[in-house]
């Protein structure tokens, strides 16, 4: 039987850490990834395992030949799919010859390596590549990731509307969580077509990474790991540092991000004086993020939105007590009391006090909760488990 | 007498206090030459644009070379002038070059005041009145003392002895600048900023202005960027929907933040209540301000703010919060009200208990707002006050 041929497709190669999870997950699944987007400089797969890349490189001087090397390949095997595309080109796009080389760049490699099905991992990208069903009948499965479903849709009325007219359309739609699926019915969307598919981790990675003492630090170290985006809502955590601050309670904030803390991430820490107790760090890589993890005690989620927060199932995986806030799909990950705390999203108050009942619980009580945590990632969250499922939603389209 | 006003950008149609303050600069007779991006077809005067940094290193290497050459042609004197000044404060060699590319369009220039409207705006540029024999003004506002240094805390060491004249627009802002090395070798004024008292007069009589109980109709006219604190004005207008208040919610102003802002209202279910409509002409901005009951200014940071002087004119009733200059914008329970920032608990009591207020009452507060403002913050205040500014 021919193996199916699903590309997995973000833009970029290699993509964030979570997309990259998706494509590990289907390594020993029998079906043949392909890699199609821009190359980044820390580009390395095995190509042993089934995994293709057909990236496109960055650099211009390498474009140029590249576009003349993928015309030449496309005129050989399929000149009837050049002639295909080129008309879609000046037939659906008013300004046709703008931007028309980047484009050939990122079309042609596609085209001349057709996959069965063409998995798109953000939904903005939709309209762009929705033509490959069009004119080539490749399927496309969607993924429904937070932004672009929660809020981007709110804001430009145009993307709405461009939703509205494809995602009854699109073959599957994979989503991360329960609530993003609900999200998108209001466009249309056939409730069938609809897979919730958990984000999973390699629980293997995690192993020297294991939390094996709840007793807390002094003072009692909280952790957030993530970029300075608006979304993430650290003001709301840094308003709750200050307040426990000014009860006496000794804390310390350590937050984690690529880049350095934007005006308004400084601007609370000055307004609130917390200079001292606030600590942005910038680290290489995951192993360093999770030893850091390890050491904290525990692991403040304060996002006004999110699909599922992978820190939040890395951090559970680790045996991190997690506070997250019930924003989006995160109630469907921590139950309050269970297996993590909950807070009501952008309400400082009940933060602060969730916060100081973490502070007060014994060691054997934030043991209980991590482990609960650990049980729950390992049930619903295992990378094996992510890909299994994956490959039905895939299969079941050729059924 | 010949002023360089230098701004990153020609301002746009809610920086009022800019505009304003050009135009009382040309009214009183001086000629002003602007150094600016060109934005919104701005033409009060003449616009000359910045020199544009280019992304190709040998494209820029080129660039700073013939635009210097032509200068040392032009104007040998200035430009070892200002290559030398540069050298005393230690500037490097290689940004000396750079700096004196930056500056050139304003070095080719003979003017006797530089007057840069926003301290951020002056920096790498500390040198260029010194070198042209100029005099050299400086505003501080909102955002060059509260959020810019906290990036770099030294970021106006070089700056502040080279100043002739600093101006702030509140009492606050020049003690905040303070902390960043501003003392009293800098000579300073506080002119608050001023707004067309005569344009901004409510079509209606005090004595007939009354609350809309059935439906109250809140306005903020503010960009949409964080330090705003619209998201907090949205949490406390969630709180008294909550309470069953009926009431719309009118943002005017753009930003790169709509997505933020629209998905807070979203998130907060309030869709049907607020409407973000967006950058508006100043008669659209009166005739909101002419519809509305309250006005609520509920910043982070505020320098100053014109639009709470606007709503105070046209006797709306202004909530504020008390960051920085709203302070000695609103005068507590006399022209309007100041809550403490970032609570909105706070903010929705505060909105209640004005709500309370029978509207006899509130007339008074109506009243005290439109003398004071008419008193304290006509354009022809600051008019005499800038005249003193460049004259003494």
């Amino acid at each position: 039987m021919k193996k199916l041929r699903v590309a997995i497709y973000s833009g970029e190669v290699p993509s964030s850490i979570f997309i990259e999870r998706l494509v590990n997950s289907l390594v020993d699944s029998g079906i043949i990834i392909y890699l199609f987007g821009r190359k980044r400089p820390d580009f390395n797969y095995n190509k042993e395992k089934n995994i293709y890349d057909y990236t496109t490189p960055n650099k211009r001087t390498f474009l140029f030949f590249f576009i003349i090397y993928q015309l030449l390949l496309i005129l050989f095997t399929a000149p009837l799919n050049l002639i295909k595309l080129i008309t879609f080109r000046i037939k659906s796009t008013k300004d046709w010859s703008t931007g028309f080389f980047t484009w050939l760049a990122n079309a042609l490699p596609i085209v001349n390596h057709l996959p069965d099905i063409f998995h798109i991992q953000w939904a903005k990208a939709l309209p762009k590549w929705f033509f490959l069903k069009q004119l080539f009948g490749v399927k496309i499965v969607l993924s429904l990731r937070g932004a672009h479903i929660n809020y981007s849709p709110l804001a430009d009325g145009y993307l709405a509307n461009q939703y509205s007219s494809l995602f009854p359309n699109v073959d599957m739609i994979h989503s991360v969580s329960k609530d993003l699926a609900t999200q998108v019915e209001k466009y249309g969307t056939d409730k069938k077509k609809i897979h919730v598919i958990y984000s999973g981790l390699d629980l293997q990675s995690f192993q020297f990474y294991k939390k094996s003492d709840w007793e807390s630090h002094n003072p009692f170290q909280f952790i957030s790991v993530g970029r300075f985006h608006w979304k993430k809502g650290y003001q709301y955590a840094l308003s709750s540092m200050s307040a426990i601050l000014n009860k006496n309670i000794p804390i310390h904030y350590t937050i984690i991000a690529k880049g350095p803390p934007n005006e308004e991430i400084l601007y609370y820490v000055n307004n609130l004086r917390l200079e001292d107790y606030v600590t942005f760090l910038q680290l290489k890589t995951q192993e360093e993020v999770y030893h850091q993890m390890k050491e904290s005690d525990c692991l403040i989620l304060p996002s006004i939105e999110e699909g599922i927060a992978n820190v939040v199932l890395e951090s559970m995986a680790i045996g991190l007590p997690v506070i997250s806030s019930n924003c989006c799909g995160m109630n469907e990950v921590v139950k309050n009391n269970e297996n993590g705390f909950t807070f009501i999203n952008r309400d400082i108050n009940d933060l602060t006090s969730v916060m100081l009942d973490v502070i007060a619980y014994s060691p054997s009580k934030r043991k209980k909760i991590a482990k609960a945590g650990l049980a729950h990632i390992e049930r619903h969250h295992n990378l094996t488990q992510i890909g299994e499922k994956m490959k039905v939603v895939y299969h079941s389209l050729y059924k | 007498m010949k002023i360089g006003f230098i701004l990153f950008n020609s301002p746009e149609k809610s920086e009022t206090f800019l505009t304003s303050k050009i135009n009382n600069l040309i009214e009183s007779g001086y000629n002003v030459v602007m150094f600016a991006n060109q934005k919104n077809n701005f033409s009060l005067c003449k616009v000359i644009p910045h020199p544009i940094v280019s992304q190709n290193f040998v494209l820029q290497i080129f660039k700073i070379i013939v635009s210097n050459i032509i200068l040392f042609i032009k104007r040998p004197r200035i430009f070892i002038n200002f290559l030398n000044l540069e050298k005393k404060d230690n500037i490097s060699f290689r940004d000396r070059w750079k700096n004196l590319y930056l500056n050139n369009h304003i070095l080719s220039h003979d003017l006797d005041w530089i007057y840069f409207g926003f301290a951020t705006t002056a920096i790498r540029r500390e040198n260029v009145s010194k070198s042209i024999n100029a005099k050299m003004g400086l505003s501080i506002r909102g955002y060059d003392i509260y959020v810019y240094p906290l990036k770099d805390k030294d970021c106006y060491k070089r700056l502040w002895l080279k100043i002739d004249k600093l101006h702030s627009i509140s009492n606050h802002l020049l003690k905040s600048a303070e902390q960043y090395g501003l003392d009293d070798r800098t000579r300073r004024s506080v002119i608050r900023p001023s707004i067309d008292i005569n344009y901004f007069i409510n079509k209606k009589k005090i004595s007939k202005l009354k609350i809309n109980r059935k439906k109250i109709q809140f306005l903020t006219i503010a960009r949409l960027h964080w330090v705003k604190g619209l998201e907090y004005t949205l949490q406390a207008l969630t709180i008294l929907k909550q309470k069953k208040l009926n009431f719309s919610y009118t943002i005017i102003g753009g930003g790169h933040e709509y997505e933020r802002l629209i998905y807070a209202a979203h998130q907060m279910d309030l869709n049907e209540n607020v409407s973000f409509i967006g950058s508006q002409t100043h008669n659209i901005i009166k005739d909101y301000l002419q519809e509305s009951d309250i006005y609520l200014q509920y910043s982070i940071q505020e320098g100053f703010c014109n639009a709470v002087l606007e709503a105070q004119a046209m006797g709306l009733l202004s909530i504020v919060s008390d960051a920085n200059g709203l302070t000695e914008n609103i005068r507590h329970n006399y022209t309007g009200w100041v809550v403490p920032r970032m609570e909105p608990e706070l903010l929705a009591n505060r909105i209640e208990k004005v709500l309370s207020i029978p509207d006899e009452t509130l007339m008074q507060i109506r009243h005290n707002a439109i003398t004071r403002i008419n008193r304290e913050f006509s354009l022809s205040k600051q008019k005499e006050k800038f005249f003193e500014f460049y004259n003494k």
